[in-house]
């Protein structure tokens, strides 16, 4: 039997040591005996790695599998929630994408929860926002990602708000042997990806480099680059027991500033970062097991710059010259340990019970005037059933009950009822109650700057404070409540899943920041209604047919808020294969008017078409595939401001698999 | 209890040689021993005691496992040997030695694995719909080919087949079989399937939605949809049947596979695959039904 042996495995010292102790499941190969039907063997489909079928998930759930994902042409993971129902995708200031649901979201997308590998990659700074750009994490290494539309708080806390996404990367038995991959485009896109996968006795693992940059929008200081190293590491340590080991680090840059203004000068944002996780899980068969999740994430960005301004004084003086030195380094920590336990209590009944506990950290001298971190501590327990009252009925009642340090104490409770009168048609009705807790900054901002003013001779040089935010605490955490009504349809020998959802999202103590110097309140309230539906279409093996539509109406006491989200949305997918192996992909949405909260302006509505073909090829040892890609064939549409214009891109890729 | 075991000079017409003192040995030899009662004098010993000279009663030896199998052939203990407890392919593979060997020795067997046909036939009544069952053969098993083939025209499946030499070989095979397949059944075949393999093989199938059909109930507890296996006691049960035929006719019947099996599903990998499954005593008896047809 040969193995993979890789000079990689000599780095890793302390997992060669951990393979040495523990003792070795593999039986020896060889002739075919009795052993092979007594001996045990692991168990590789655990409750947690079994996916949940659509018609018992408590709500509507979108899966983008590792097909649609290279269908899709996407060159970062937000391009692939352009194709999810009620998501909008966004660039904003700085090359930092934003992706919401059912809009309500400003440059700072807070209101749903990541999750790679079970790990929050929610960053805590500033109002708290999911760092897209620093996810470290290649496309190429997705197993699938699943978008529960709709609050879950009940199983991912706060956070959870509006909704979940769950990346889930490959098992690295999946990923063996070298990968190389390389995009260049217009508009300075340039992208590399480099992989090695190899086994080790019980261990499998991965370890994934690359590089992404562009150039952002014209006219814009916002070029990004971005280089990361993912390291994951599965190792069998008996029958019934698993770890998974993973690193990751990055290094970003990103443009940030405008020309010639002096008071947000061009300048450069630096930022780098590493996790360490570890997950332990011990499977008692397929309905039982008991997982302990531990990482630790560390990063910090630093933004240091000088910011200058003048005032007029009477004729003759000349101006006063007022500048100030912004130290905006951050320095954001989390850590965090949850221990699952899933259970079948009995045939028709399922229970998923846990706790977390986490803490964070932000250090900010600009968001708090002092060096000192802020910290955030939180407990949860959390708990759901899944019960099938008859054939026909399943039951899903959940809850969380998160203690913040400062937000307090808050149940979450989901309850979900699904009817399946056939095979082929599920009606779910459901509702629940959501938190978003307050983020440091909002609930402690206190952003002062320090400026020296030099008046004309002979008067000296002053000092002086001036404040922009102020927050005076005491904010309660944002709610939701959730009823809908969803239906899905699985008819498989016509290859077409149908899922529809209508909702009505009661949406109260937004938080919104107000006066000067700004102070974060419990300030909106907002109705959302509307109602989403997906068509998923796959006659053949050779053809996948995607139709996504949206409508949604927002009534806000707020004017800006009644607008976040377009009022209609639709998108088309095709994706077909060709004769001689081509693959042509082409979608097409169609964007109605909205805005983004914060800093932005209305947008009309807008058309957008993709295009990607490529052609898969295998020659002995190499597969791989070419493809070229177009992003937005029709005319420019403005992304998140009316002046951040989405010209055509293209890029091609070549990827090499041996 | 090993103490226990008395050596090859007991009284009895048969004895039981066991690969080791191990439960699951222990099981089939008690079994057996215990079916026989009040019919012939039944010893059970470990390997070691086939140094012993003959016992001038001794009848039948009956080897229980592979290693206990070619310890009784190299004995040269000359009594019709009746081999359980192993695979079909380590038979073969016994029987071929000895004919090469000119050895005039009756031997006979009762397998461990199923019959194919009884495999197919399970998966046509568990899935209805799936026609195409995929194969991964190795060195241990390619020499199953033609019963495979055989199997899929009797039953009317359509079979498709990837052949692998090393673990490496493994990964770009699935890729090749999985799109042409709606179920794949794994054989007892040490240098494809086992323990450090079945990783990487279940979560391939279970990406592209397809079941597993294994070959033992940890299988089943791995993430196979479903299996078929006999029991120790249920070979010991149709080793003991065999020796009553041998006992009376004076000669073992000719090798065979468990007219006794049992059926194990994971309804959990089934639900979430999304295949109907129906329960294991059902389904059981459907597959029984069709057997005796």
């Amino acid at each position: 039997m040969k193995r993979n042996h890789s000079r990689l495995a000599g780095l890793l010292p302390v997992l060669s040591l951990a393979l040495f102790s523990a003792p070795s499941v593999a039986q020896p190969s060889g002739e075919a005996s009795e052993r092979d039907f007594l001996d045990e063997l692991p168990v590789v489909l655990s409750a947690s790695r079994l996916v949940q079928p659509l018609a018992d998930a408590p709500g509507a759930v979108t899966i983008i599998d590792r097909d649609l994902i290279k269908a899709s042409g996407a060159r970062e993971i937000v391009d692939l929630f352009r194709l999810v129902p009620g998501f909008q995708v966004g660039m904003a200031y700085g090359s930092a994408p934003v992706v919401a649901y059912h809009g309500l979201a400003d440059e700072y997308s807070r209101h749903m929860q990541v999750l790679v590998d079970g790990r929050s990659v929610y960053s805590p700074y500033f109002l708290g926002s999911i760092t897209w750009n620093n996810l470290r994490l290649s496309l190429d290494d997705i197993e699938r990602i699943e978008v529960l539309r709709g609050s879950n708080s009940a199983a991912y806390g706060a956070n959870a708000f509006m909704g979940v996404i769950n990346i889930v990367t490959r098992h690295p038995s999946q990923s063996q042997g070298a990968y190389l991959s390389a995009t260049q485009g217009n508009q300075g896109i340039g992208d590399q990806v480099l992989r090695y996968g190899g086994s080790h006795g019980d261990l499998h693992y991965r370890i994934t480099a690359g590089r992404r940059s562009d150039n952002g929008f014209a006219n814009f200081h916002d070029s990004r680059q971005a280089g990361y190293v993912a390291f994951r590491g599965d190792m069998r340590l008996t029958a019934q027991d698993e770890l998974q080991l993973q690193f990751g680090a990055n290094r970003s840059s990103a443009g940030a500033g405008f020309a010639g203004n002096s008071g947000d000068p061009e300048r450069t944002l630096n930022e780098k970062g590493y996790f360490a996780q570890a997950v332990w899980r011990r499977s008692f068969g397929p309905d039982e097991e008991l997982m302990l999740n531990a990482y630790h994430m560390e990063d910090e960005g630093s933004e240091n710059y000088m910011v200058r301004g003048s005032i007029r004084n009477p004729f003759p003086f000349p101006p006063t010259l007022l500048s100030a030195v912004v130290d905006a380094d951050r320095r954001t920590k989390r850590t965090h340990l949850e221990l699952q336990h899933i259970f079948r209590l009995n045939p028709a009944a399922r229970v998923v019970w846990g706790f977390e506990q986490r803490h964070e950290s932000v250090a900010s001298r600009l968001m708090f005037d002092t060096p000192e971190p802020q910290t955030t501590n939180l407990s949860r327990l959390f708990g759901n059933l899944e019960w099938r009252l008859a054939p026909q009925w399943l039951l899903n009642a959940g809850a969380m009950l998160e203690k913040h340090s400062f937000a307090g104490t808050d149940l979450a409770p989901r309850l979900m009822l699904n009817f399946q009168p056939s095979p082929e048609h599920t009606i779910r009705a459901g509702m629940s109650t959501a938190y978003r807790n307050p983020s440091l900054a909002e609930e402690r901002a206190k952003v002062r700057y320090y400026i020296t003013a030099i008046p004309p001779a002979p008067f000296p040089p002053l000092q002086l404070v001036q404040t922009s935010y102020n927050a005076s605490g005491g904010l309660q955490p944002e709610r939701i409540r959730t009823g809908e009504l969803s239906y899905l349809g699985e008819f498989r020998n016509l290859g077409l899943t149908a899922d529809a959802r209508a909702f009505h999202e009661n949406v109260s103590r937004i938080i919104d920041k107000t006066g000067s110097p700004a102070n974060f309140l419990n300030r909106h309230r907002a109705i959302v209604r509307g109602l989403e539906y997906q068509l998923r279409w796959k006659p053949t093996r050779d053809t996948l047919v995607l139709l996504n539509h949206t409508r949604t109406r927002i009534a806000s006491d707020d004017d800006r808020i009644a607008e976040s989200s377009p009022q209609r949305a639709t998108t088309l997918f095709l994706s077909q294969t060709l004769p001689g192996g081509w693959q042509l992909s082409l979608t097409h949405h169609w964007i109605g008017q909205m805005r983004w909260l914060g800093w932005s302006n209305p947008l009309p509505w807008h058309r957008r078409m993709d295009l990607r073909l490529a052609y898969p090829f295998r020659s002995g040892p190499f597969k791989g595939e070419a493809a070229i890609v177009t992003q937005n064939l029709t005319a420019p549409y403005s992304e998140f401001r009316t002046d951040y214009i989405f010209e055509r891109r293209n890029f091609a890729t070549l990827s090499l698999e041996f | 209890m090993a103490l226990a075991w008395p050596a090859l000079a007991g009284a009895g017409e048969v004895a039981i040689v066991m690969s080791e003192d191990a439960a699951v040995y222990r099981t089939v030899a008690e079994t057996i021993q215990s079916r026989l009662e009040g019919a012939a004098a039944v010893d059970i010993v470990t390997i070691p005691a086939l140094r012993n000279p003959k016992q001038k009663d001794l009848r039948f030896l009956v080897a229980i496992g592979s290693q206990a199998a070619n310890a009784a052939v190299a004995s040269h203990i000359d009594v019709p040997l009746l081999v359980t407890l192993l695979p079909r392919s380590a038979f073969d593979r016994l029987a071929a030695e000895r004919r090469r060997a000119a050895d005039p020795q009756p031997l006979s067997a009762l397998y461990l694995d199923q019959p194919i046909g009884r495999q197919f036939d399970l998966i046509r009544l568990a899935m209805p719909n799936a026609r195409r069952i995929g194969v991964l053969l190795g060195a241990e098993s390619d020499h199953r080919y033609p019963a495979l083939q055989k199997a899929a025209q009797e039953k009317q499946m359509h079979l498709a087949v990837q052949r692998v030499s090393g673990d490496s070989e493994i990964a770009p095979a699935l890729q090749k079989l999985l799109p042409e397949i709606d179920v794949l059944l794994a054989l007892p075949d040490p240098s494809v399937f086992n323990a450090s393999t079945i990783q990487p093989i279940l979560l391939a199938t279970y990406r592209q939605q397809l079941p597993l059909f294994g070959f033992s109930a940890a299988y089943v507890r791995a993430g196979a949809i479903a299996s078929l296996h006999s029991t120790p006691v249920q070979i010991g049960n149709q080793a003991a049947d065999m020796l009553r035929t041998a006992l009376a006719k004076g000669q073992l019947p000719p090798p065979r596979y468990s007219g006794q099996y049992t059926l194990a599903t994971n309804p959990h990998v089934a639900h979430s695959l999304g295949i109907p499954l129906e329960g294991e005593a059902a389904l059981m008896q459907r597959l029984q039904q069709l057997e005796e047809r």
